[in-house]
């Protein structure tokens, strides 16, 4: 979930939330049409010793097309599919920064691209994700599915600045 | 230019071996100034070029420059046919 939720509420993602003790607290800006985090983590996102786990490689991905589709259109989404390749790993205790951009959008989702590099510019991972975007009439449609407190909050999101924007 | 100029034109660029010097049975892991996050990136290239989607295992189960070139053709005549 985006920090679209960070404004008014206490949001708690995994991603980006900056309180979340065990959470990534990605913190992004923006450079033209493209966003950027940096990130370093330690041993507690191991697989192999030194090594980030690839599930947590994907989560930074993921959160950084997803922080890239909510600010460049002030409106909330769910990941739909997410592709993730591999290059090398991501080292423990070392900066890495990540970034992407839009691809391709319309008035029901949004195509992003992202990737993982090191302090070097070499690539760790590439990510290429497709989001459907929960904008109001969105969220009129598939307000069965979805937890009214939860749309709610989604609803006063969209439209809105995230903070650091 | 047909598509199995188009994939050396890619790969020469990426691994900065001049086209001429690379044929169809040269095996990727022989070429010069090879490695994962280049063989990556020829792929990200060939699928944007294309307009195709390779899958994650070329990575590895891919030996040579001809079976490259094939898998992008097979791709292409399934793209052309949907």
């Amino acid at each position: 979930m985006p920090d679209s939720m960070t404004a008014d509420t206490e949001s708690n993602c995994f991603g980006c939330a900056p309180r979340n003790p065990i959470g990534l607290r990605l913190d992004f800006e923006r450079h033209g049409d493209v966003f950027t985090t940096r990130v370093k983590l330690g041993a507690d996102y191991e697989s192999f010793p030194g090594v980030v786990h690839g599930g947590i490689v994907a989560s930074i991905l993921d959160e950084t097309l997803a922080q890239a589709v909510y600010r460049s259109g002030r409106v909330s989404a769910f990941t739909t599919g997410l592709r993730i390749r591999y290059a090398r790993p991501m080292e423990t205790g070392t900066e890495h920064t990540a970034w992407a951009e839009i691809v391709k959008r319309d008035e029901i989702s949004v195509r992003a691209t992202g990737r993982l590099e090191t302090g070097d510019g070499e690539t760790v991972a590439v990510a290429d994700g497709t989001f459907y975007l929960l904008t109001d009439e969105a969220l009129g449609q598939n307000s069965q599915r979805i937890p009214a407190e939860l749309i709610k909050v989604l609803r006063s999101a969209n439209g809105s600045a995230p903070q650091g924007d | 230019m047909d598509i199995r100029a188009r994939v050396c034109a890619i790969i020469s660029k990426q691994l900065s071996v001049p086209e001429g010097e690379l044929a169809p049975d040269q095996h990727f892991r022989a070429l010069p100034n090879v490695d994962s996050m280049r063989i990556l990136q020829i792929i990200l290239e060939t699928e944007k070029a294309f307009d195709i989607e390779i899958d994650d295992d070329a990575t590895f189960r891919l030996q040579t420059i001809g079976e490259f070139q094939d898998l992008v053709e097979r791709l292409c005549r399934q793209g052309a046919a949907t």
